[in-house]
């Protein structure tokens, strides 16, 4: 790649970067990691139906909650949200993102009863 | 005795094998002051130390050598688990322990890698040549387990490789194997 190239890759990197407008770059960012979410919630779909399990269910709703910010995003750009309101789902989404990653841990365990370890019934053996 | 050394004394011998930096966290001591205390108490015969994988354990006396090691890995949940499956069964296939545990096969298998380096389970080959797993001493892991509680960070720990370690089979798509 030529310097010039770099030159404008940089620019426009940084224009999407910059929050000035809708670019182009800005749009295809959004198409893509919206698209890309979107198998990804297919996917972990297609696991929680074969497991059935909570953690499952959890990771599932994560990454739908990452495909709803992708699809914010677009709000924005076609000017159908206040930039305030947008920030706050956005961010808002951020959190309840992390939340349910946090509970699919905690429920990774299988029957976790308080995390009480299972053990202890066998101790007096 | 100083107040402070009496309390981490005491909470030495309360949780065996407490790592060092959850003495400073949880009795909210400043880590110079833990190391000077308990630089002390070794000294003074009132602490054991131990270092295992990379992690330094703390013990009181009552403990002989393997028992800390023991101690060590029944810090963690999943190690807790395999073992409290091998109490309930006897003897067991890996996979079937894996299945009994809804655990990965690699998550498993990192276990085993210490527990049968620390010699607290057993691998055996049955007539066909297949592994079994079996508990090393019955009594002794039992009795331990009761002595020791994994802390919150460490059961958080150890279900993110639980998750993770099942979410990567998933997608690799691996079936469980028996060598």
């Amino acid at each position: 790649m030529t310097a010039n190239g770099i030159g404008r890759v940089a620019f426009h990197v940084g224009s999407a970067l910059g929050f000035d407008g809708s670019g182009p770059v800005l749009a295809s960012l959004l198409l893509l990691g919206g698209l890309t979410s979107v198998v990804l919630v297919v996917l972990s779909a297609v696991a929680f139906c074969r497991r059935r399990s909570r953690s499952y269910l959890l990771v599932t709703l994560a990454l739908g909650a990452l495909s709803i910010k992708a699809f914010l995003g677009g709000v924005w750009m076609f000017r159908l949200m206040p930039v305030g309101q947008h920030h706050f789902f956005e961010h808002g989404l951020d959190l309840l993102t992390a939340a349910l990653l946090g509970a699919a841990v905690y429920y990774a365990r299988a029957g976790s009863n308080d995390g009480k370890p299972s053990a202890e019934e066998f101790r007096s053996r | 005795m100083s107040d402070q050394r009496a309390r981490i004394a005491k909470y030495v011998s309360a949780t065996p094998g407490v790592h060092f930096s959850a003495l400073v966290r949880e009795l909210d001591l400043a880590p110079g002051q833990v190391q000077y205390h308990l630089r002390t108490l070794r000294r003074k015969q009132g602490v054991a130390e131990e270092h295992l994988y990379g992690k330094t354990h703390y013990y009181p006396l009552a403990y002989d050598d393997r028992e800390r090691r023991v101690l060590a890995l029944l810090r963690r949940e999943t190690a807790r688990d395999v073992l409290a499956s091998l109490l309930k069964h006897g003897s067991a296939r890996p996979a079937a322990v894996a299945e009994d545990l809804d655990i990965a096969r690699s998550t498993l298998e990192w276990q085993l890698d210490r527990l049968v380096e620390q010699n607290v389970v057993e691998k055996r080959y049955d007539s066909q040549g297949r592994v079994r797993l079996e508990l090393a001493n019955r009594s002794e892991t039992a009795r331990l387990m009761g002595d020791v509680v994994p802390s919150l960070p460490a059961r958080m720990a150890d279900r993110f490789v639980r998750l993770t370690d099942r979410l990567l089979d998933d997608v690799a798509g691996t079936e469980p194997t028996d060598e």
